[in-house]
């Protein structure tokens, strides 16, 4: 017959050399509280549970250094958003400068708030082709009626009449 | 933190870049409109659009009474007419330029159509049909200065002038082209004015 000690689960056999090396990590964790340690965790949210005290300086310490640690993170978190929102912001007004050169340099000069009809080519008054001979007097007419409205415009532009 | 300030950098940069190339007095290419825009329309430029235009009339009256070197005189002046620097003023001046040319021709004078011929092509630039109808005329100028040398029995100078008659029409039908195209795109605005 066997002898029972020899048995893995007997409470009075010797401690393996494993046993040993996790119970030192026990005691060690029990001693510094920023070491983690899950058994010395429930151990000592036990302790607290039967007889409360206050907290140590350590444990003060270790818990207001993993704190920080997760508000770092955040904060990088946080900073990355900014900068994406800057920079998007950045380019929308980029975007908004490039708008306003656009519609600015065709724009006529104004008066009173009116547009005035500016020096341009006259090209845009004829559709087709110029005949091979002939057809300068028909040109010469369209043109100087075309700008004359464009003349009659800007006077009542300048008059703040329109 | 450094990429955001190398978006920022690369925003303000771009946009700074697209300002100064728009508002320079460079190439404009890629701007929104490559057309310089000019001072306003005023009584200095309706003068003299006034007085081309009398003179144009004159013209056709005495060239319906056969008074071609009246024509001339009379279009002689308009190309002398004082007046304010405008893209009008330019593209009136070309087209008489181009009348003058015609007459002259047909009066023989082809040097003379020449020299109106480049002078109206150093008023107008552009893809206009402005220059194209001065490249048309300054094209049917070599052809007849090619049928006068052929008549003349001068083979190799003839066949010369025709061959520089065939390149300025090709061009002249190339700017023509280019012309219509442009107005396609900009679906012929200031048309109906």
């Amino acid at each position: 017959m066997s002898d029972p000690r020899d048995r893995p689960d007997d409470p009075l056999a010797p401690a393996t050399d494993e046993e040993l090396a996790e119970s030192a990590k026990l005691r060690e964790a029990l001693g510094d509280p920023s070491r983690r340690n899950d058994d010395a965790e429930l151990a000592r949210a036990m302790s607290s549970a039967w007889s409360p005290r206050d907290l140590s300086t350590e444990g003060h310490r270790s818990l207001v250094h993993r704190a920080l640690i997760g508000h770092d993170a955040r904060r990088r978190r946080n900073r990355v958003l900014r900068v994406s929102f800057g920079a998007s912001a950045v380019l929308a007004l980029a975007a908004a400068v490039v708008l306003y050169v656009r519609s600015d340099r065709p724009q006529p000069e104004a008066v009173h708030g009116t547009a005035m009809a500016i020096s341009r080519s006259t090209q845009a008054l004829f559709q087709d082709r110029f005949a091979a001979t002939g057809g300068e007097s028909a040109r010469i007419d369209r043109i100087a009626m075309a700008r004359a409205a464009d003349l009659r415009d800007n006077e009542f532009a300048k008059w703040g009449v329109r | 933190m450094k990429l955001g300030w190398l978006v920022l950098a690369v925003a303000v940069g771009t946009s700074a870049a697209l300002v100064a190339g728009c508002r320079g007095e460079g190439s404009t290419a890629g701007c929104p409109s490559a057309e310089p825009a000019g001072p306003p329309v005023d009584e200095a430029l309706m003068a003299f659009l006034s007085a081309a235009r009398a003179l144009h009339h004159e013209a056709d009256v005495r060239q319906s009474a056969n008074d071609t070197p009246g024509a001339i005189t009379s279009l002689e002046r308009l190309v002398a007419l004082p007046a304010p620097g405008a893209v009008e003023v330019d593209e009136v001046v070309a087209d008489a330029r181009a009348r003058l040319a015609e007459l002259r021709l047909g009066q023989g004078d082809v040097d003379g159509a020449d020299r109106d011929v480049h002078a109206g092509l150093e008023r107008v630039k552009g893809p206009t049909y402005f220059r194209g109808h001065l490249l048309e005329v300054q094209g049917l100028l070599e052809e007849a200065r090619g049928s006068a040398l052929a008549d003349a029995g001068k083979t190799a100078e003839a066949a010369r002038a025709r061959a520089r008659a065939v390149d300025l029409l090709e061009e002249a039908v190339k700017v023509q082209e280019s012309v219509i195209d442009r107005a396609l795109v900009d679906g012929g605005k200031d048309a109906g004015r």
